[in-house]
């Protein structure tokens, strides 16, 4: 049976790319989330944040916008935007099974948060991707 | 799908309430939420709810659970639950994506058989769309409302809602009073666990 599972070089590997993200977008906060709900890895100042809820409503909210461009025929969707007045949200596509959620504050723009983003999300996608191993569990 | 976090000994797992409007669903999740006994409080999450001004449920329910530890590795459940509303059936196959296991909370009542088979048919066809047979999902079956005057026998419900090549765990649940509630619950993480531990 195979079903995706995260080993430590994948967890050094999205916490180097988010660590990079984060000092040089000045974000508050990145999270690595899967679409289905699960936050799988988080870098920046979480303090007095429910970050495993956030994680849901984030891949929630993204996919009901996802669906609802669908349904306009709009087939190129690729991320959204929350405006805030101390906080905003950012949220990208990385692949089919993952999202990029950053949350900054309102000092910073959303064209510079999409800026840094992008080399990001590429390098989650491409080298830290959570991977579906066919290797069965060993419990120890 | 099950995540399994090897750097954080974490196995995470996604549990669906789904059934037809006003069968319980929500109040399943109330009371697991209300009388859940955890070791320690950061176990239980807070839970979340994206409900209409007449409090019946919008988007979904979410509350996250943290269980005990098998073999080194801490299970988590994300439980959720569906919109009843048949206008919702988009929302439902989101919040079905990455499901693991489903809890079919059925209303007991003679007046709702209908919309107890309509929403179980629903329920398979957006299990399809997202390419998951409901064949190889654990899942189990609540009769709930079991208080009700209305409320049908249990033989005639398992003959209308279990009736399949694979017969399901069942249980007689009066969510409102939290019987049956905990039942449910243990029976579908124990068919997770045993499904994730065991292959």
């Amino acid at each position: 049976m195979a079903f995706p599972q995260l080993i430590e070089e994948d967890i050094q590997s999205f916490d180097k790319v988010l660590a990079e993200l984060i000092a040089k977008s000045e974000a508050k906060l990145a999270m690595i989330v899967e679409k289905a709900g699960y936050l799988i890895h988080q870098h920046g100042n979480a303090a007095a944040l429910d970050t495993t809820t956030l994680a849901t409503l984030g891949s929630n909210a993204y996919n009901a916008t996802h669906f609802m461009a669908q349904l306009v025929n709009e087939h190129n969707f690729a991320s959204m935007y929350q405006q805030g007045e101390a906080y905003s949200t950012l949220i990208l596509n990385i692949d089919q099974d993952c999202i990029l959620v950053v949350i900054f504050g309102t000092q910073q723009t959303v064209g510079s948060m999409k800026y840094y983003a992008a080399p990001a999300v590429k390098k989650i996608g491409s080298n830290c991707r959570m991977q579906v191993r066919a290797a069965r569990l060993r419990w120890t | 799908m099950a995540i399994i976090n090897r750097a954080t000994k974490e196995l995470q797992l996604k549990i669906v309430y789904y059934g037809p409007a006003k069968s319980g669903k929500t109040t399943n999740l109330e009371q697991v939420h209300a009388h859940v006994q955890v070791p320690e409080t950061t176990a239980k999450g807070k839970m979340t709810s994206l409900a209409t001004s007449s409090d019946r449920t919008l988007f979904f329910d979410f509350f996250p659970l943290e269980a005990t530890t098998i073999k080194g590795f801490k299970t988590k459940f994300s439980l959720f639950t569906v919109p009843g509303q048949v206008i919702y059936n988009a929302t439902r196959q989101i919040v079905l994506r990455g499901v693991d296991g489903i809890v079919f909370v059925a209303d007991s009542q003679y007046e709702k058989m209908g919309e107890n088979i309509e929403t179980f048919q629903h329920m398979q066809d957006n299990l399809k769309s997202l390419n998951i047979a409901i064949e190889d999902l654990p899942y189990v079956i609540q009769y709930n409302k079991r208080d009700a005057e209305e409320a049908a026998p249990v033989e005639y419900l398992e003959y209308v809602l279990n009736n399949r090549e694979i017969h399901v765990p069942f249980f007689e649940a009066t969510a409102s009073k939290c019987e049956g509630v905990f039942e449910t619950l243990n029976m579908i993480t124990k068919l997770l666990i045993h499904k994730y531990l065991n292959k």
